[in-house]
């Protein structure tokens, strides 16, 4: 994929995203990354209250999403934005990091319409080429789903499909 | 319908992916400092809630917390081998509960304490200590046969 991706461009100035994770210094550091990867529309969110504030009031491309510091209820949150069908923002790319990755929390990403479970550190590119990778699949989001046998856990993150 | 990613790709005055990460590691570097000082308090959070004692089920999740913080924000930094020693304790939390292991817990915070400052300690010295905290992990938490 790297090969690939390297000789791709993109222009992120008009995308939107929402980050939503419990540590500040943690949302720094996203948004240091992202504004290097060119986006410029962030939410910036330490609780889900204000991410659901943020995807109920503005068109959103991409999520980005802590589960650890909320429990069930951002699981809860993802299948929420999923349920609004008629929504803008029901279809939108939703990517799990986590610093604590266990099977249940795979499993039950998996459950809530999560896109992908990062493992937290990630590197830049890593995180970029499944954004990425997202960009390029919009749309077929049931198609892309594989079964749990093929999960993997190597590599930088924990890729769901 | 087009989602604002796939318009993204190709699109005028774009970077690619090389570009971004450069950009990324300067905006990232900015940060660095802060993020120290925030795993520094992390760290000061997690000895004075374990100075306690065996925890509540609220500060055993708190402890958990303080401890993903660390694995999460250190390997951003280059702090591996912190972010390993951080995961290992949050195992060692998983695994222990309901019962706390003192001595366990004292050698993960002085082992995450000495790798806030790796540039002390010789990247083999580093792998040891992650050895050593594996071990006393998985002995204060044998895993029934």
């Amino acid at each position: 994929m790297s090969s690939l991706k390297a000789e791709l461009t993109f222009n992120f100035s008009n995308a939107s995203v929402v980050m939503i994770d419990a540590s500040p210094i943690f949302i720094e550091v996203l948004t240091g990354i992202l504004s290097g990867c060119g986006f410029r529309k962030m939410f910036r969110c330490t609780d889900l209250r204000s991410g659901a504030d943020a995807v109920k009031t503005h068109s959103v491309d991409l999520v980005l999403i802590d589960p650890y510091g909320f429990g069930e209820a951002a699981y809860n949150f993802v299948s929420w934005m999923r349920s609004e069908r008629r929504g803008p923002n029901a279809a939108v790319p939703v990517i799990m990091l986590t610093a604590y990755t266990y099977v249940r929390l795979i499993t039950t990403a998996r459950q809530c319409g999560a896109d992908y479970v990062i493992s937290k550190p990630f590197s830049t590119q890593g995180l970029l080429e499944r954004i990425l990778y997202v960009a390029e699949s919009e749309g077929r989001r049931g198609e892309l789903i594989a079964p749990p046998e093929v999960v993997s856990s190597t590599g930088s993150g924990v890729e769901m499909f | 319908m087009a989602g604002g990613l796939s318009r993204a790709l190709n699109a005028p005055g774009g970077m690619t992916l090389a570009q971004a990460c450069e950009l990324a590691a300067v905006n990232v570097a900015f940060v660095r400092e802060k993020a120290i000082v925030a795993m520094d308090d992390a760290l000061l959070d997690l000895a004075r809630l374990c100075a306690v004692g065996p925890p509540t089920l609220e500060h055993r999740r708190e402890l958990h917390a303080l401890s993903c913080t660390i694995a999460g924000v250190g390997g951003m930094f280059e702090l591996e081998a912190l972010s390993k020693a951080a995961h290992c304790f949050c195992s060692l939390l998983d695994e222990t509960e309901p019962n706390w292991d003192g001595d366990a817990v004292a050698v993960h915070l002085a082992a995450m304490r000495i790798l806030l400052a790796p540039e002390q300690t010789p990247a083999a010295a580093q792998e040891s200590l992650l050895e050593g905290l594996a071990k006393v992990r998985r002995r204060s938490a044998p895993r029934p046969d």
